[in-house]
């Protein structure tokens, strides 16, 4: 099996427009908006973690200028450090996403529904796959799409088969890519189950009440050729990832722990680690109590002694589909930086209610290996083993 | 890879009144399912006859390829919510992420293996099964249940509209499903997969099918509903094997016909292997299933 | 008013069994079986089908938390709960 190399990155989340923004931004959690969605007659505000820099218009273009900048970012990256055109141009697109283009078909609807009450939802897309299509085209890749739509996993499964068809040698390049922007039927849907917060999401907190939705959207290069010089995110690289199918319930892990512990050995099993080797722990953490549970008492089954252990959604929200690439960028930039990062108030040792408290503030991190878990809805579980050294 | 089990479901939809599948659910699995739509309903028709009768090891991963999704519950909530602006029915809501089929799929079959949703417009089914022999081959997994789901939305006239079909164009849906597994050959083997490949060009897949030097009698060559006439015309130059058209109007178009191409192969006599082509309309790319039949002394 | 009650409950047997696609008739459900974990085997996911129809319908909103496990004990205690907050 070949090395797979991460060469080029970028982010956008409520945080800032690049990763370097994105890690300098993880000290204090933002508030979220207070955003307005019109459907139906219907007007609804709800909290929301907006991409900064970013404002709510033009949703029909919103989409595309954001990928298009994120994208371009991290192609000129790994341009710089090595990749051709030729190789660009066969270089294989793994699309992760919830929503994917939605929020472009959702306004193209509601505009023709205010000339003519006859007109058809879904016509300008209707394929997950037709996004992919659009950024390959745009980007004139000629390479293989595959789009995964696995939930709140989808862009670290998409991440997992990149790294495997990179490091098998069926692509010698591979573009990932999570996206994750507001739209009314997710914000209406999660409405609808009673998961918002109100205020910032606060996971193994004894004051949890919810999500808060994020908009988010990451790219990362996977390269079969060592870079020509380190990258932002260093010697990273992913080395061993586990998925598993959970039956429990369609909406939650199973709480008793079990499958979440089932996945991540299995992800420590094919990194060839044993769980005390590890530096860190990234949570999938959304704040609901069944999933905190779920995680907690997998994480209490695999590990004798917790190693730090984080979260991220209180910095950038629940990016849904795209938080699987948001958060490994996020995590992988600042362990390369030097730290762990910590949610201040959020889960410390006098209010967490599961036994296990949340790193607090900055905190200095060796080069190592760290696990980082996602959960979604339809009983779907990955966890990643990611390594900054041998 | 080995075939040990096949099953479809595939009709034409001429009125708007679509298909009942409930019935055919239950007839297939056993036993009702509730609170799911036509495309679940769809999968679990397919991957219920693809099993019969038989259990599946609990660590077989389901992998699951569409050209469009679930639009059938996509609908369900767009059109109430901004029509009338109600929420999105939480039963349908969860079930709008694509992996709620592979929930379903593996709770039937007491699954606890890989689950994975993959979306190509045009390569839908070979995708689900190009990753699903990857896996096989990096050892993740060594029994894979692989599908491919697209279906028919009422009414046609926007059903057309959606897919760019002109009008009167005969539609279908299909869910079409196998079982494969990595490892020595089982006894029960009825195919063994070669190869899924995607070449970038149609000069990449005339070299490969070149060098493979195949039999023209011995060879079932397939066109896929996306590849077009001109580029099979020089595949029958380059290799001398003869394009086999099954009637491209039957029983309809869907995006992931290509699923129903194993089967088809294999439920008549002729041809040791199958090579089923197929190509995105929008770009260069080709993608070839090759196929070969296990032959049984009866 | 008791006739009221009566076809309320019948109206919510009906509304149970179409929301939550259940393949029982609406005499199959007795007025004070327990509804989420009970005979008809209904999970969280039901309970807020059920309390989003009621509220379309009824114009009654059963918060999540206590007054949902409250609510929905059983068809009566749902007709208790829809009559008691029911606008006009």
């Amino acid at each position: 099996m070949r090395e797979a190399w991460f060469i080029g990155a970028d982010t956008h989340t409520v945080l800032g427009r690049s990763l370097a923004d994105n890690i300098a931004a993880l000290s204090t959690p933002p508030a979220p908006q207070q955003i307005e969605l019109r459907f139906g007659g219907q007007t609804i505000v709800i909290p929301y973690l907006i991409l900064a820099d970013q404002p709510l218009e033009d949703i029909e273009r919103r989409l595309y200028q954001v990928l298009y900048a994120v994208i371009g970012q991290a192609l000129d990256e790994a341009a710089k450090s090595g990749m051709t055109a030729a190789q660009r141009r066969r270089m294989g697109l793994f699309l992760g996403t919830s929503s994917a283009d939605v929020s472009v078909s959702e306004a193209r609807f509601l505009r023709e529904l205010e000339t003519s009450p006859d007109a058809t939802a879904l016509i300008g897309s209707n394929s997950i796959s037709n996004l992919a299509r659009h950024l390959r085209h745009h980007f004139g890749l000629g390479g293989p799409d595959y789009s995964f739509n696995t939930a709140c996993t989808a862009s670290a499964n998409a991440l997992m088969s990149a790294v495997d068809m990179v490091s098998s040698g069926d692509l010698d390049h591979a573009l990932v890519v999570g996206v994750e922007l507001c739209n009314v039927i997710t914000a209406t849907g999660f409405q609808g189950l009673g998961l918002f917060a109100s205020q910032t999401m606060q996971p193994f907190d004894q004051d949890r009440n919810g999500l808060i939705l994020g908009e988010g959207c990451s790219a990362l290069v996977i390269s079969a050729s060592a870079p020509k010089a380190e990258g932002q995110l260093g010697r990273f690289h992913l080395r061993g990832s586990a998925n598993l199918c959970d039956t429990y319930s369609m909406s939650a892990a199973n709480p008793d722990g079990s499958t979440v512990a089932a996945v991540m050995n299995q992800a420590l099993a094919r990194a060839g680690l044993e769980a005390s080797q590890l530096g860190a722990i990234k949570t999938h953490g959304t704040a609901s109590l069944h999933n905190d549970e779920s995680e907690m008492a997998g994480m209490r089954q695999v590990f004798d002694t917790l190693p730090p252990v984080c979260a991220l959604k209180p910095y950038i929200g629940h990016t849904l589909g795209a938080c699987g690439l948001n958060e490994l960028l996020l995590f992988c930039g600042a362990a390369q930086a030097g730290f762990l990062p910590g949610t201040p108030g959020i889960a410390s040792p006098e209010r967490a209610d599961l036994g296990v408290s949340l790193n607090q503030s900055r905190l200095p991190l060796a080069p190592g290996h760290f696990m980082l878990n996602f959960f979604g809805f339809g009983g779907n579980n990955t966890s990643l083993i990611l390594s900054n050294t041998e | 890879m080995w075939i040990r089990a096949l099953g479809d479901y595939s009709d034409t939809v001429d009125t708007d009144e679509l298909p009942a599948l409930r019935q055919l659910v239950r007839e297939a699995l056993g036993a009702p399912v509730r609170r799911i739509g036509r495309f679940i309903q769809l999968a679990l028709i397919g991957a219920g006859r693809c099993m019969g009768e038989q259990a599946l090891p609990a660590q077989t991963a389901v992998y699951l390829g569409s050209g469009r999704g679930d639009l059938d519950v996509t609908l369900e909530v767009v059109n109430p919510l901004f029509r009338e602006g109600l929420p999105p029915k939480p039963l349908s809501f969860v079930n709008t992420v694509s992996n709620a089929t592979n929930f379903y799929i593996a709770k039937h079959f007491g699954l606890a293996g890989r689950s994975n949703f993959v979306c190509n417009r045009f390569f839908a089914f070979e995708a689900a099964l190009e990753l699903a022999m990857q896996d096989i081959r990096l050892g993740y997994t060594d029994s894979v249940l692989v599908g491919s789901v697209d279906l028919v939305t009422a009414s046609l006239h926007q059903h057309r509209a959606r897919l760019e079909l002109p009008p009167e164009h005969p539609v279908a849906e299909g869910s079409h499903w196998l079982w494969l597994v990595g490892g020595a050959q089982p006894e029960d083997a009825v195919a063994e997969v070669q190869l899924v490949r995607q070449f970038d060009d149609l000069r990449a897949l005339l070299g490969h099918l070149h060098a493979l030097n195949l039999s023209s009698e011995r060879s079932w060559l397939l066109p896929g509903n996306f590849v077009d006439a001109a580029s099979i015309a020089e595949i029958q130059t380059t290799t001398g094997l003869t394009p086999v058209h099954l009637d491209a109007r039957e029983p309809g178009y869907y995006d992931s016909r290509a699923g129903g191409a194993i089967s088809a192969f294999l439920s008549q006599p002729d041809g040791d292997t199958l090579l089923h082509i197929n190509r995105e309309t929008d770009g260069e790319r080709f993608c070839l299933m090759q196929v070969r039949r296990i032959s049984r002394v009866s | 008013m008791n006739e009221d009650r009566e076809q309320l409950k019948a109206a919510l047997k009906e509304l149970v069994i179409e929301e939550c696609d259940k393949d029982v008739e609406p005499d199959e459900i007795t007025d004070d079986e327990v509804l989420i974990g009970g005979p008809l085997d209904l999970d969280s996911l039901d309970a807020l089908q059920i309390c989003m129809a009621v509220q379309h319908k009824y114009g009654v909103r059963i918060e999540a938390g206590p007054q949902a496990r409250k609510a929905l004990r059983s068809i009566n205690a749902l007709s208790d709960t829809i009559l008691e907050h029911r606008p006009g």
